[in-house]
Protein backbone atom coordinates (compact mmCIF):
# COMPACT_ATOMS: atom_id res chain seq x y z
CA UNK A 1 0.00 0.00 0.00
CA UNK A 2 1.25 3.57 -0.73
CA UNK A 3 1.58 5.74 2.32
CA UNK A 4 2.68 9.69 2.49
CA UNK A 5 5.14 11.82 4.21
CA UNK A 6 5.99 15.10 4.46
CA UNK A 7 9.48 16.23 3.85
CA UNK A 8 9.97 19.75 5.59
CA UNK A 9 12.99 21.29 4.64
CA UNK A 10 15.16 20.57 1.24
CA UNK A 11 17.90 19.65 3.45
CA UNK A 12 16.60 17.59 5.70
CA UNK A 13 17.53 13.61 6.10
CA UNK A 14 14.20 12.37 7.23
CA UNK A 15 10.67 13.28 6.56
CA UNK A 16 7.50 12.94 8.75
CA UNK A 17 5.04 10.03 8.39
CA UNK A 18 1.57 11.75 7.78
CA UNK A 19 0.08 8.05 7.91
CA UNK A 20 0.51 4.77 10.34
CA UNK A 21 3.05 2.92 8.03
CA UNK A 22 4.33 -0.73 7.70
CA UNK A 23 6.71 -2.75 6.60
CA UNK A 24 7.61 -2.46 3.07
CA UNK A 25 4.94 0.16 2.22
CA UNK A 26 5.72 2.53 -0.29
CA UNK A 27 6.01 6.12 1.19
CA UNK A 28 5.33 8.87 -0.78
CA UNK A 29 6.59 12.26 -0.05
CA UNK A 30 5.25 15.47 -0.31
CA UNK A 31 7.92 16.98 -2.91
CA UNK A 32 6.73 14.56 -5.42
CA UNK A 33 10.20 12.85 -6.31
CA UNK A 34 11.00 11.09 -3.17
CA UNK A 35 9.50 7.51 -2.70
CA UNK A 36 10.65 5.61 0.21
CA UNK A 37 10.20 1.88 0.83
CA UNK A 38 9.42 1.80 4.74
CA UNK A 39 12.17 -1.06 6.23
CA UNK A 40 9.27 -1.15 9.79
CA UNK A 41 6.11 -0.20 10.83
CA UNK A 42 6.39 3.87 11.56
CA UNK A 43 4.01 5.67 13.59
CA UNK A 44 2.09 8.81 12.55
CA UNK A 45 3.85 11.59 12.68
CA UNK A 46 6.99 9.86 13.41
CA UNK A 47 10.17 10.40 11.62
CA UNK A 48 11.48 8.00 8.71
CA UNK A 49 14.69 8.11 7.79
CA UNK A 50 14.93 9.51 3.40
CA UNK A 51 18.96 9.22 3.37
CA UNK A 52 21.40 6.79 4.56
CA UNK A 53 22.74 8.21 7.45
CA UNK A 54 25.75 7.09 9.20
CA UNK A 55 26.57 6.64 13.64
CA UNK A 56 27.66 9.71 14.78
CA UNK A 57 25.95 11.86 11.60
CA UNK A 58 23.47 15.02 12.13
CA UNK A 59 19.64 14.28 11.88
CA UNK A 60 18.49 17.24 10.21
CA UNK A 61 14.60 18.22 10.38
CA UNK A 62 12.84 21.88 9.65
CA UNK A 63 16.59 21.98 8.00
CA UNK A 64 18.44 22.12 10.97
CA UNK A 65 20.27 19.48 13.26
CA UNK A 66 17.91 18.33 15.73
CA UNK A 67 20.17 15.63 17.30
CA UNK A 68 22.90 12.89 16.64
CA UNK A 69 22.47 9.51 15.73
CA UNK A 70 23.62 6.40 17.82
CA UNK A 71 23.64 3.69 15.24
CA UNK A 72 23.58 3.76 11.42
CA UNK A 73 20.03 4.38 9.96
CA UNK A 74 19.13 3.30 6.31
CA UNK A 75 16.44 4.48 4.29
CA UNK A 76 13.12 3.56 5.07
CA UNK A 77 13.85 2.86 9.06
CA UNK A 78 12.03 4.82 11.82
CA UNK A 79 14.05 7.27 13.74
CA UNK A 80 13.35 7.94 17.42
CA UNK A 81 14.27 7.72 20.78
CA UNK A 82 16.14 4.19 19.51
CA UNK A 83 18.83 5.49 17.35
CA UNK A 84 18.47 9.70 17.80
CA UNK A 85 20.13 11.83 20.83
CA UNK A 86 20.05 15.16 21.72
CA UNK A 87 22.48 17.40 20.59
CA UNK A 88 23.67 18.55 23.78
CA UNK A 89 23.04 14.93 25.68
CA UNK A 90 25.23 13.37 23.03
CA UNK A 91 27.64 15.82 23.99
CA UNK A 92 27.71 14.33 27.06
CA UNK A 93 27.94 10.78 26.67
CA UNK A 94 30.84 11.67 24.41
CA UNK A 95 32.51 13.06 27.43
CA UNK B 1 -4.19 43.47 -3.17
CA UNK B 2 -4.63 47.37 -1.46
CA UNK B 3 -4.26 48.19 2.58
CA UNK B 4 -6.52 50.12 4.57
CA UNK B 5 -6.18 51.45 7.94
CA UNK B 6 -6.58 54.43 10.30
CA UNK B 7 -3.74 56.26 10.67
CA UNK B 8 -3.46 57.83 14.03
CA UNK B 9 -2.29 61.65 14.88
CA UNK B 10 0.73 59.66 16.76
CA UNK B 11 2.03 58.26 13.17
CA UNK B 12 1.00 54.80 13.90
CA UNK B 13 -1.03 52.73 11.98
CA UNK B 14 -4.69 50.88 13.01
CA UNK B 15 -6.78 47.88 11.75
CA UNK B 16 -9.53 48.59 14.12
CA UNK B 17 -11.11 51.33 15.51
CA UNK B 18 -11.92 50.49 19.28
CA UNK B 19 -12.65 52.68 22.28
CA UNK B 20 -10.90 50.82 25.32
CA UNK B 21 -12.47 51.15 29.18
CA UNK B 22 -9.02 50.16 30.43
CA UNK B 23 -9.32 49.77 34.44
CA UNK B 24 -6.32 50.91 36.20
CA UNK B 25 -6.66 47.46 38.43
CA UNK B 26 -8.79 44.51 39.86
CA UNK B 27 -10.73 47.20 41.80
CA UNK B 28 -12.20 49.12 38.81
CA UNK B 29 -12.79 45.85 36.44
CA UNK B 30 -16.27 45.77 37.24
CA UNK B 31 -17.16 49.38 37.09
CA UNK B 32 -15.16 49.43 33.59
CA UNK B 33 -17.27 46.24 32.34
CA UNK B 34 -20.90 47.50 33.42
CA UNK B 35 -19.12 51.03 31.73
CA UNK B 36 -18.99 49.63 28.65
CA UNK B 37 -21.82 47.31 28.31
CA UNK B 38 -23.86 50.88 28.20
CA UNK B 39 -22.00 51.75 25.24
CA UNK B 40 -22.16 50.45 21.94
CA UNK B 41 -18.56 50.21 20.11
CA UNK B 42 -16.31 50.34 23.11
CA UNK B 43 -14.27 47.35 24.36
CA UNK B 44 -13.14 46.62 28.44
CA UNK B 45 -10.28 45.27 28.78
CA UNK B 46 -10.20 42.68 31.80
CA UNK B 47 -7.13 43.53 34.29
CA UNK B 48 -6.31 40.95 36.54
CA UNK B 49 -3.78 42.75 38.58
CA UNK B 50 -2.98 46.77 39.00
CA UNK B 51 -2.16 46.01 42.52
CA UNK B 52 0.19 43.92 45.47
CA UNK B 53 2.93 44.16 43.04
CA UNK B 54 6.53 44.01 42.98
CA UNK B 55 8.67 46.26 41.44
CA UNK B 56 9.74 44.56 38.74
CA UNK B 57 5.97 43.36 38.21
CA UNK B 58 4.86 46.76 38.24
CA UNK B 59 7.22 47.87 35.35
CA UNK B 60 5.92 44.89 33.70
CA UNK B 61 2.29 45.79 34.51
CA UNK B 62 2.87 49.31 33.49
CA UNK B 63 4.29 48.64 30.01
CA UNK B 64 1.72 46.15 29.31
CA UNK B 65 -1.36 48.32 30.58
CA UNK B 66 0.27 51.66 28.68
CA UNK B 67 1.28 49.75 25.30
CA UNK B 68 -2.39 47.80 24.90
CA UNK B 69 -3.71 51.90 25.25
CA UNK B 70 -1.44 52.85 22.94
CA UNK B 71 -1.85 49.89 20.39
CA UNK B 72 -2.82 51.66 17.18
CA UNK B 73 -6.22 49.26 17.08
CA UNK B 74 -7.19 51.91 20.24
CA UNK B 75 -8.84 55.38 19.10
CA UNK B 76 -8.84 56.17 22.46
CA UNK B 77 -8.94 55.31 25.80
CA UNK B 78 -11.11 55.72 29.60
CA UNK B 79 -8.87 54.89 32.42
CA UNK B 80 -11.13 53.96 35.27
CA UNK B 81 -9.24 53.51 38.63
CA UNK B 82 -10.39 52.63 42.70
CA UNK B 83 -7.89 55.49 43.78
CA UNK B 84 -5.74 53.32 46.21
CA UNK B 85 -4.23 50.84 43.61
CA UNK B 86 -0.38 50.97 43.27
CA UNK B 87 -0.74 51.62 39.33
CA UNK B 88 -1.76 54.70 39.87
CA UNK B 89 -5.09 55.65 37.04
CA UNK B 90 -2.94 59.00 37.02
CA UNK B 91 0.33 57.31 36.73
CA UNK B 92 -0.96 55.09 34.01
CA UNK B 93 -2.31 58.08 32.03
CA UNK B 94 1.26 59.77 32.12
CA UNK B 95 2.65 56.54 30.42
CA UNK B 96 0.35 56.27 27.83
CA UNK B 97 1.43 59.97 27.37
CA UNK B 98 4.48 59.28 26.45
CA UNK B 99 3.49 56.70 23.98
CA UNK B 100 0.50 58.82 21.99
CA UNK B 101 -1.13 61.41 21.93
CA UNK B 102 -4.94 60.14 21.37
CA UNK B 103 -7.81 60.67 22.94
CA UNK B 104 -7.66 60.14 26.99
CA UNK B 105 -9.94 60.65 29.92
CA UNK B 106 -9.85 59.49 33.61
CA UNK B 107 -12.08 59.12 36.21
CA UNK B 108 -11.58 57.38 39.98
CA UNK B 109 -14.38 55.90 41.30
CA UNK B 110 -13.66 56.90 44.66
CA UNK B 111 -13.45 60.22 44.03
CA UNK B 112 -16.59 59.97 41.75
CA UNK B 113 -18.44 58.74 45.02
CA UNK B 114 -18.99 55.16 43.53
CA UNK B 115 -19.99 53.10 40.66
CA UNK B 116 -22.84 54.93 39.20
CA UNK B 117 -21.54 58.15 39.33
CA UNK B 118 -18.19 57.24 37.54
CA UNK B 119 -20.25 56.03 35.04
CA UNK B 120 -22.00 58.29 34.59
CA UNK B 121 -19.40 60.44 33.56
CA UNK B 122 -17.48 57.71 31.61
CA UNK B 123 -20.28 56.90 29.97
CA UNK B 124 -20.46 60.24 28.86
CA UNK B 125 -17.32 60.53 27.66
CA UNK B 126 -17.02 57.49 25.95
CA UNK B 127 -19.85 57.62 23.77
CA UNK B 128 -18.49 61.34 22.55
CA UNK B 129 -15.41 59.54 22.04
CA UNK B 130 -17.27 56.47 19.91
CA UNK B 131 -18.61 59.67 18.19
CA UNK B 132 -15.55 60.97 17.25
CA UNK B 133 -13.79 57.50 16.30
CA UNK B 134 -16.94 56.93 13.73
CA UNK B 135 -15.59 59.59 12.53
CA UNK B 136 -11.98 58.18 10.95
CA UNK B 137 -11.87 56.58 7.58
CA UNK B 138 -10.17 53.96 6.43
CA UNK B 139 -7.17 55.39 4.44
CA UNK B 140 -4.55 53.70 2.42
CA UNK B 141 -1.89 52.19 4.13
CA UNK B 142 1.32 50.47 3.56
CA UNK B 143 2.22 46.59 4.25
CA UNK B 144 5.37 48.22 6.04
CA UNK B 145 2.76 49.65 8.66
CA UNK B 146 1.98 46.16 9.86
CA UNK B 147 3.21 44.37 13.29
CA UNK B 148 2.29 40.64 13.07
CA UNK B 149 2.57 38.74 16.37
CA UNK B 150 2.87 34.75 16.02
CA UNK B 151 1.46 32.60 18.80
CA UNK B 152 0.77 28.53 18.75
CA UNK B 153 -0.84 26.92 21.74
CA UNK B 154 -2.99 23.34 22.16
CA UNK B 155 0.02 22.31 20.14
CA UNK B 156 -0.15 18.77 18.93
CA UNK B 157 2.34 17.01 15.83
CA UNK B 158 0.28 19.02 13.33
CA UNK B 159 1.67 21.70 14.31
CA UNK B 160 5.23 21.71 14.02
CA UNK B 161 5.12 19.21 10.93
CA UNK B 162 2.70 21.84 9.14
CA UNK B 163 0.70 25.00 10.99
CA UNK B 164 4.13 26.44 12.45
CA UNK B 165 6.34 26.14 9.25
CA UNK B 166 3.30 27.82 7.29
CA UNK B 167 2.77 30.88 9.44
CA UNK B 168 6.98 31.13 8.77
CA UNK B 169 6.44 31.04 5.51
CA UNK B 170 3.63 34.47 6.02
CA UNK B 171 5.96 35.89 8.77
CA UNK B 172 9.13 35.52 6.07
CA UNK B 173 6.84 37.34 3.10
CA UNK B 174 5.98 39.80 5.62
CA UNK B 175 9.21 40.72 6.65
CA UNK B 176 10.32 40.84 2.79
CA UNK B 177 7.84 43.69 2.20
CA UNK B 178 9.25 45.66 4.66
CA UNK B 179 6.28 44.73 7.55
CA UNK B 180 7.06 43.38 11.15
CA UNK B 181 7.05 39.91 12.50
CA UNK B 182 7.36 39.14 16.57
CA UNK B 183 8.52 35.65 17.59
CA UNK B 184 7.90 34.70 21.35
CA UNK B 185 7.28 32.59 23.92
CA UNK B 186 10.88 32.66 25.71
CA UNK B 187 10.35 29.05 27.30
CA UNK B 188 9.72 27.72 23.74
CA UNK B 189 13.12 28.30 22.81
CA UNK B 190 14.94 26.37 25.10
CA UNK B 191 16.90 23.77 23.13
CA UNK B 192 16.82 25.42 19.92
CA UNK B 193 18.26 29.30 21.37
CA UNK B 194 21.68 28.13 19.34
CA UNK B 195 19.81 28.02 16.20
CA UNK B 196 17.86 31.31 16.80
CA UNK B 197 21.25 32.97 18.18
CA UNK B 198 22.92 32.25 14.49
CA UNK B 199 20.33 33.94 12.87
CA UNK B 200 20.69 37.14 14.43
CA UNK B 201 22.06 39.89 12.84
CA UNK B 202 24.83 40.93 15.33
CA UNK B 203 27.21 39.58 17.57
CA UNK B 204 25.42 41.25 20.52
CA UNK B 205 22.33 41.04 19.61
CA UNK B 206 22.90 36.81 19.37
CA UNK B 207 23.91 37.53 23.26
CA UNK B 208 21.05 39.50 23.96
CA UNK B 209 19.11 36.53 22.74
CA UNK B 210 21.04 33.82 24.62
CA UNK B 211 20.93 35.57 27.84
CA UNK B 212 17.04 36.28 27.74
CA UNK B 213 16.46 32.32 27.06
CA UNK B 214 19.25 31.66 30.22
CA UNK B 215 17.60 34.30 32.21
CA UNK B 216 14.29 32.41 31.53
CA UNK B 217 15.82 29.45 32.42
CA UNK B 218 17.23 30.21 36.15
CA UNK B 219 13.93 31.79 36.87
CA UNK B 220 12.66 28.16 36.57
CA UNK B 221 15.55 26.51 38.07
CA UNK B 222 14.88 28.82 40.91
CA UNK B 223 11.61 27.57 41.83
CA UNK B 224 12.50 24.24 41.66
CA UNK B 225 11.90 23.41 38.34
CA UNK B 226 14.30 22.39 35.07
CA UNK B 227 12.59 22.89 31.58
CA UNK B 228 15.34 20.75 30.15
CA UNK B 229 14.48 17.62 31.99
CA UNK B 230 10.97 16.37 30.84
CA UNK B 231 11.14 18.19 27.67
CA UNK B 232 10.00 16.49 25.33
CA UNK B 233 7.08 15.41 27.53
CA UNK B 234 6.21 11.67 27.32
CA UNK B 235 3.35 12.69 24.85
CA UNK B 236 5.63 14.82 22.85
CA UNK B 237 7.66 11.65 22.06
CA UNK B 238 4.66 9.39 21.79
CA UNK B 239 3.38 11.88 19.20
CA UNK B 240 6.73 11.43 17.26
CA UNK B 241 9.29 14.04 18.66
CA UNK B 242 12.38 12.86 19.62
CA UNK B 243 14.67 15.27 21.10
CA UNK B 244 14.14 19.05 22.98
CA UNK B 245 16.05 20.95 19.59
CA UNK B 246 13.05 18.98 17.56
CA UNK B 247 10.59 20.23 20.24
CA UNK B 248 11.37 23.98 19.99
CA UNK B 249 12.54 24.24 16.07
CA UNK B 250 8.83 22.99 15.68
CA UNK B 251 7.95 26.35 17.78
CA UNK B 252 10.17 28.78 16.57
CA UNK B 253 9.32 27.90 13.24
CA UNK B 254 6.84 30.52 13.21
CA UNK B 255 9.45 33.02 12.83
CA UNK B 256 10.25 31.41 9.62
CA UNK B 257 13.97 31.66 8.00
CA UNK B 258 14.22 35.37 8.04
CA UNK B 259 17.63 37.21 9.62
CA UNK B 260 16.73 38.41 13.53
CA UNK B 261 16.45 42.33 13.39
CA UNK B 262 16.02 42.77 17.42
CA UNK B 263 15.09 41.50 20.40
CA UNK B 264 12.36 42.91 22.98
CA UNK B 265 11.68 42.86 26.37
CA UNK B 266 8.32 41.73 27.12
CA UNK B 267 5.79 45.11 25.87
CA UNK B 268 8.46 46.40 24.69
CA UNK B 269 7.32 48.54 21.43
CA UNK B 270 9.88 47.14 18.57
CA UNK B 271 12.54 49.86 16.72
CA UNK B 272 13.21 48.02 14.12
CA UNK B 273 11.27 46.30 11.45
CA UNK B 274 11.38 42.81 10.42
CA UNK B 275 12.04 40.00 12.52
CA UNK B 276 12.18 40.86 15.97
CA UNK B 277 12.09 37.87 18.95
CA UNK B 278 10.23 39.01 22.23
CA UNK B 279 10.52 37.64 25.70
CA UNK B 280 7.12 36.55 26.61
CA UNK B 281 5.86 33.65 28.88
CA UNK B 282 4.68 30.23 27.46
CA UNK B 283 1.15 31.66 28.44
CA UNK B 284 -0.69 32.05 25.14
CA UNK B 285 -2.72 35.01 26.31
CA UNK B 286 0.11 36.91 27.98
CA UNK B 287 2.41 36.44 25.10
CA UNK B 288 -0.46 38.18 23.32
CA UNK B 289 -0.77 40.56 25.46
CA UNK B 290 3.23 41.71 25.22
CA UNK B 291 2.46 41.77 21.53
CA UNK B 292 -0.45 43.93 21.36
CA UNK B 293 1.41 46.32 23.89
CA UNK B 294 4.28 46.73 21.54
CA UNK B 295 1.45 47.87 18.76
CA UNK B 296 1.11 44.75 16.91
CA UNK B 297 -2.10 44.93 15.23
CA UNK B 298 -2.52 41.23 14.44
CA UNK B 299 -1.92 37.74 15.77
CA UNK B 300 -1.86 34.67 13.78
CA UNK B 301 -2.54 31.30 16.55
CA UNK B 302 -2.07 27.76 15.49
CA UNK B 303 -3.28 25.42 17.15
CA UNK B 304 -3.84 21.62 16.67
CA UNK B 305 -6.20 21.02 19.54
CA UNK B 306 -8.59 24.23 18.63
CA UNK B 307 -7.62 26.97 21.21
CA UNK B 308 -10.07 29.44 21.26
CA UNK B 309 -8.09 32.51 22.69
CA UNK B 310 -9.50 36.07 21.66
CA UNK B 311 -7.79 39.45 22.03
CA UNK B 312 -9.99 42.07 21.96
CA UNK B 313 -8.52 45.26 20.56
CA UNK B 314 -6.34 42.88 18.09
CA UNK B 315 -7.78 40.49 15.70
CA UNK B 316 -6.39 36.80 16.44
CA UNK B 317 -6.11 34.75 13.19
CA UNK B 318 -6.46 31.20 14.24
CA UNK B 319 -4.68 28.66 12.36
CA UNK B 320 -4.84 24.92 12.42
CA UNK B 321 -3.28 21.48 10.32
CA UNK B 322 -5.55 19.46 12.25
CA UNK B 323 -8.15 18.47 10.05
CA UNK B 324 -10.53 16.91 12.84
CA UNK B 325 -10.11 20.06 14.93
CA UNK B 326 -10.72 22.07 11.47
CA UNK B 327 -14.11 20.25 11.56
CA UNK B 328 -14.95 19.83 15.65
CA UNK B 329 -13.53 23.70 16.26
CA UNK B 330 -14.96 25.53 13.04
CA UNK B 331 -16.89 28.12 15.53
CA UNK B 332 -12.86 29.04 16.00
CA UNK B 333 -10.76 28.33 13.79
CA UNK B 334 -10.25 30.80 10.92
CA UNK B 335 -7.73 29.05 8.50
CA UNK B 336 -7.53 24.71 7.77
CA UNK B 337 -4.01 23.83 6.31
CA UNK B 338 -4.98 20.37 7.20
CA UNK B 339 -4.89 19.33 2.80
CA UNK B 340 -1.19 20.12 3.24
CA UNK B 341 -0.58 17.17 5.63
CA UNK B 342 -3.47 15.36 3.23
CA UNK B 343 -1.17 15.99 0.63
CA UNK B 344 -3.61 18.12 -1.72
CA UNK B 345 -2.05 21.34 -1.40
CA UNK B 346 1.78 22.75 -0.70
CA UNK B 347 3.03 24.42 2.29
CA UNK B 348 3.56 27.64 0.03
CA UNK B 349 -0.33 27.81 -1.23
CA UNK B 350 -1.22 26.91 1.93
CA UNK B 351 0.95 30.49 3.33
CA UNK B 352 -0.57 32.59 0.22
CA UNK B 353 -4.14 31.39 1.30
CA UNK B 354 -3.05 32.84 4.75
CA UNK B 355 -1.24 35.69 3.87
CA UNK B 356 -4.14 36.96 1.95
CA UNK B 357 -6.57 35.97 4.80
CA UNK B 358 -4.11 38.21 6.99
CA UNK B 359 -4.62 41.23 3.81
CA UNK B 360 -8.30 40.63 4.69
CA UNK B 361 -8.61 40.85 8.38
CA UNK B 362 -6.22 43.56 8.04
CA UNK B 363 -8.55 45.31 5.95
CA UNK B 364 -11.04 44.83 8.44
CA UNK B 365 -13.23 41.35 8.28
CA UNK B 366 -13.21 40.14 11.30
CA UNK B 367 -12.24 37.11 12.69
CA UNK B 368 -14.41 34.44 14.50
CA UNK B 369 -12.85 35.09 17.56
CA UNK B 370 -13.87 38.66 17.08
CA UNK B 371 -17.25 37.48 15.95
CA UNK B 372 -17.89 35.57 19.35
CA UNK B 373 -16.76 38.74 21.09
CA UNK B 374 -13.52 36.58 22.82
CA UNK B 375 -11.71 39.12 25.27
CA UNK B 376 -9.09 37.14 26.82
CA UNK B 377 -6.41 39.46 28.66
CA UNK B 378 -3.39 38.28 30.92
CA UNK B 379 -0.18 39.69 31.97
CA UNK B 380 3.02 38.51 32.51
CA UNK B 381 4.15 37.94 36.06
CA UNK B 382 7.63 37.69 37.91
CA UNK B 383 6.52 37.41 41.61
CA UNK B 384 3.84 35.97 43.28
CA UNK B 385 0.99 39.22 44.64
CA UNK B 386 2.53 41.21 47.73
Amino acid sequence: MKRSGIKIHYNDNVVTATDDIYADEIVICNDGNLNIIAMESIPIYHKIASKPIKKGERIIKYGEVIGIALNNISVGSWVHIHNLRSMSLYKEVES
Amino acid sequence: MELKGYRRTDGRVGIRNHVLILPASICANETARFTATNIEGSLYLPNQGGCSLSKRDYKITMDTLSGIAANPNVFGVIIIGIGCEVIQAQSLAKEIRKKTNKPMEVFIIRKEGGMNKTMEKAIKAAKSMVLLGNSMKREIISISDIILGTECGGSDPTSGLVANPVVGIVSDILVQHGGTSILSETPEMIGAEHILAGRCKSRELSEQLLHMVKSYENDFLRAGENPRNGNPTPGNIEGGITTLEEKSLGCILKGGESMIDEVLEYSQEPRHKGLVVMDTPGQDVASIAGMAAAGAQIIIFTTGHGTPTGFGIVPVVKVTANSETGHLMKEHIDFDCSNVIQGSRTMDEAANGLYLLMVKMINGQTSKAENLGFNDMSISRYCNFA
